[in-house]
């Protein structure tokens, strides 16, 4: 090699050398800029499967430590498949429904035998014992940009805060209902985006329940159109858009504060401006918000996020009301915030903040309570082949 | 701390490097043994004890064995070394240290290559320590002798090789590139394949689909183990040091025997050398040398866990090896093309069968799917579903056919050539911009060995 050969080749290597530790360092700064930034939760030492959806997070073997029931909800939700006439061959595991998505099986409905036969399987497979109703709530993969119904506000969490003492008139829709300045907490939907099916689902839900049987309170909910209060039979449920969302508004006095139902020793981290506060995730979320505790006592949620494995909401008003228990991860958020104005009691559970077998205790030690178990699944995923796992019927 | 972790990355990895660079020679092996140290603690915090303890236990003994000569101090450095994997790994100890199996293994060869005078013992313990703990290599191999590693441990030129080039560094990033680009986009996409085939009920598998879950996990565990093994040269080359190769093309064997030269080759050397050659390799009798190989093969299976899958593993390759052995040398010399090239075939397909085995610890369903891959459950053969399936993999399960095979020796030909380098180089830029995009993209994804 000539001088001069060597010499380009050493300077090629050093290009080569400095490129590659300039992409690295930039990429760090980059991302050390982006946490630091970052005003929201970041959940730390917690498998997710980045908080898309804990149900099918139990599919995947990489949480199964974290998952309870995993090979046993398997199970149920491929005989659900078979209950509802999937063909198994020809879908190939993509869901591609249209509209709304729900199982449901009733031990009263005899005279489907394979619907017989999947309550008791699933009651077998769960090992709940439960004879009583599962739902199986499937979101599907399509339309993430559904248009809200016109004249529903759709303003962001800070923005709702700001017009919080002002008097909106234009809620021409049910969906969305200003509340009088009196009434001290506010209920309000996720972040997330919530499918038409998913909609449609928990609408369809809780018609089911009424028709067998379970009889709704009806929920006054007040709507401020034309600067009149009219009252509304029921509250209808919309889901969340993004950060946009449709809000519910209930008083004070008709929910009881949530009650985390055990302790969990995971932690999660909140970058707030330059600092890390490390904490529970009940101690994180009462240092996040504050400011918004202090005014609204019984604040329920914000931002989508649950940091508990279990917790219950208690709607005083409703004594009557059903109960439910419902498996979930936030995608379910507005899910159980609606089933909140209309069930008397809603137990959550998210797997996902559980590393011991505590929500399958809790579940088995209350399962007879319960007038439905619901169960979400979110179809858009990577996980979909696990779903072939069938059981014989 | 894995190496496709964005903290290992675009952290630790480039201020490593920077500070590597710039400190004095004197005080760089106490600088990079500071790294492996917070390297290690990154991974398994409270368990740098146990490796803090393997460091200091083993140069005790080397430097007793190294003074006396004697027996006695090989044999408690195996006592303590196999002991602390034993109690560790199979006891079922909550807290397992990272890379135990490998460090084990890297601490036993220490001071039985002192005893034998195959290295020599430097008295420095910093030497000790860096050798143990050298974090390219510490959570999963190479198992890399000291030998390998004692003349750049005692000196190595750090900056520029005396042509003023820098070249091992150049080589090591580009090595380390394509070993993350193994990991992270063929091994991923074939994890994430043979996951969910594999999470199939049996009845939902059809024949075809056995086939595609083992060639998947076939490709998914040769891309993983030899994207980290590469990954760890690569890194080890940036820092000066030379490790061997640890893997040859496996899939391209001839053999059962030419695959075990091929595929881990630092642990299949381990146990040549510290097991099958102390006890008489194959110097003595036909039923000595067949006593010999069932050790090391049962070992084998130990090594990589304690459930019965991996015992049954070793045992498979035990008893193939039994069988070959009467004519495995005929066949590499005399045997006529034809039946070669079909004997590699049936390599590959015994390999595919052992990684069924290797891969699904419920031995049940690794029976299923063995059975099904010749058609023996009544299953159908091709369903609507495989054709799916391969209308979505097939790119990929192409490319990553292709790579595993021996084509870049091929092309090594051209090795002088400007334009071979031109390509080469361009290739990693493609592939460092993929990978890192595959890094920032996708969860967490460990490697399969960081298991053992």
């Amino acid at each position: 090699m000539t001088n001069s050969a060597k010499k380009n080749e050493s300077k090629l290597n050093t290009g080569i050398s400095v490129i590659f530790i300039v992409v690295l360092l930039g990429l760090g700064l980059m991302s050390l800029v982006k946490m630091i930034s970052a005003t929201g939760l970041t959940v730390m030492n917690v498998l997710t499967s980045s908080g898309l959806d804990a149900a099918t997070a139990a599919f995947d073997d990489s949480f199964k430590e974290q998952m309870f029931l995993k090979e046993e909800l398997t199970d149920v939700a491929s005989l659900s498949d078979r209950v509802m006439g999937r063909d198994f061959a020809d879908n190939y595991g993509y869901y591609r429904y249209n509209g709304m998505i729900l199982r449901q099986v009733w031990q009263e409905d005899v005279d489907n035998n394979l619907t017989r036969e999947f309550a008791s399987f699933a009651d077998e497979a769960t090992g709940l014992g439960y004879h009583g109703r599962y739902f199986f709530v499937q979101q599907d993969s399509r339309s993430d940009d559904f248009t809200l119904p016109s004249g529903v506000i759709t303003e962001d969490a800070s923005g709702f805060e700001m017009e919080q003492n002002k008097e909106i008139i234009d809620a021409s829709s049910a969906e969305y209902v200003r509340i009088p300045s009196e009434y001290t907490s506010f209920y309000r939907t996720d972040i997330h985006n919530t499918k038409e099916s998913e909609i449609d689902t928990v609408r369809y839900l809780v018609s089911v329940l009424e028709n067998h049987g379970i009889q709704f309170n009806d929920k006054e909910l007040l709507d401020y159109t034309d600067g009149k209060l009219y009252e509304k039979k029921a509250c209808d449920f919309l889901g969340g858009n993004g950060r946009s969302c449709g809000r519910f508004f209930a008083g004070s006095e008709e929910y009881s504060k949530y009650e985390p139902l055990f302790d969990t020793d995971i932690t999660v981290q909140m970058y707030d401006s330059l600092e890390v506060f490390e904490g529970t995730a009940t101690e994180v979320l009462l240092k996040q918000n504050k400011e918004k505790f202090k005014k609204y006592p019984y604040y329920v949620t914000d931002d989508g996020y649950y940091g508990e494995a279990a917790y219950k909401i208690i709607n005083n008003n409703l004594p009557d009301a059903p109960k439910v228990a419902v498996l979930m991860d936030s995608s379910a958020l507005s899910g159980v915030c609606y089933l909140s104005l209309v069930c008397s009691e809603v137990t959550v559970l998210d797997p996902r903040f559980s590393v011991g077998d505590e929500c399958a205790r809790l579940l088995k030690e209350d399962m007879q309570d319960y007038d439905a178990f619901i169960m979400y699944f979110v179809a858009d995923n990577p996980l979909r082949y696990s779903l072939y796992k069938a059981p014989d019927v | 701390m894995s190496f496709t972790l964005e903290a290992f990355l675009f952290l630790f990895l480039p201020l490593t490097l920077i500070i590597y660079r710039f400190i004095k020679d004197k005080y760089k092996n106490a600088f990079l043994l500071l790294a492996s140290v917070i390297f290690y603690m990154w991974g398994s915090f409270k368990t740098v004890f146990v490796l803090i303890a393997y460091i200091a236990v083993n140069y005790l003994l080397a430097r007793l064995v190294d003074k006396n000569k004697k027996k006695i101090f090989v044999v408690l450095a195996v006592i303590f070394n196999v002991g602390l994997l034993f109690v560790f790994k199979y006891l079922n100890v909550p807290m397992m240290p990272l890379g135990i199996s490998f460090i084990s293994f890297t601490a036993i060869s220490y001071v039985v290559d002192i005893y034998t005078e195959k290295s020599h013992f430097s008295g420095n313990p910093l030497n000790t320590a860096l050798y143990i703990s050298f974090f390219p290599k510490v959570s999963m191999g190479p198992i890399a002798r000291y030998s390998e590693m004692e003349d750049a441990l005692e000196a190595r030129e750090c900056k520029e090789d005396s042509d003023g080039r820098n070249e091992d560094f150049a080589e090591g990033i580009i090595k380390f590139i394509f070993g993350l680009a193994k990991k992270v986009i063929i091994a991923g996409a074939m994890a994430q394949l043979a996951d969910k085939l594999y999470a199939l009920a049996p009845k939902n598998c059809a024949v075809s689909i056995s086939w595609i879950a083992s060639i998947a996990y076939t490709l998914q565990i040769y891309f993983d183990f030899s994207g980290y093994s590469d990954m760890a040269i690569g890194l080890s080359g940036m820092f000066g040091f030379r490790l061997k190769e640890n893997f040859n093309y496996p899939y391209a064997a001839s053999s059962i025997t030419d695959f075990w030269r091929r595929w881990h080759i630092s642990l299949s050397s381990w146990f040549k050398d510290y097991v099958y050659i102390p006890l008489g390799g194959s110097r003595r009798s036909k039923w000595r040398t067949y006593f010999n190989l069932a050790v090391v093969w049962i070992l084998t299976g130990l090594w990589h866990g304690t459930t019965l899958n991996f015992v049954l593993w070793g045992i498979w390759y035990l008893i193939l090896l039994y069988i070959e052995k009467p004519f495995v040398k005929k066949l590499s010399s005399d045997a006529p093309k034809t039946v070669r090239a079909l004997y590699r075939v049936f390599v590959l397909l015994c390999v595919n069968i052992g990684w069924i085995l290797f891969r699904l610890p419920d031995l049940d369903l690794a029976m299923f799917h063995i059975k099904n891959l010749f058609g023996l459950n009544g299953q159908p053969v091709i369903t609507e579903f495989t054709g799916t399936l391969i209308k979505d993999i097939w790119g990929i399960g192409l490319i990553a056919i292709i790579a595993c095979m021996p084509i870049s020796e091929w092309i090594r030909k051209y090795d002088k050539t400007k334009w071979y380098r031109i390509g080469r180089i361009a290739l990693a830029a493609v592939l460092f911009i993929l990978s890192l995009s595959y890094v920032s993209h996708s969860s967490y994804n460990p490697f399969i060995y960081s298991n053992f």
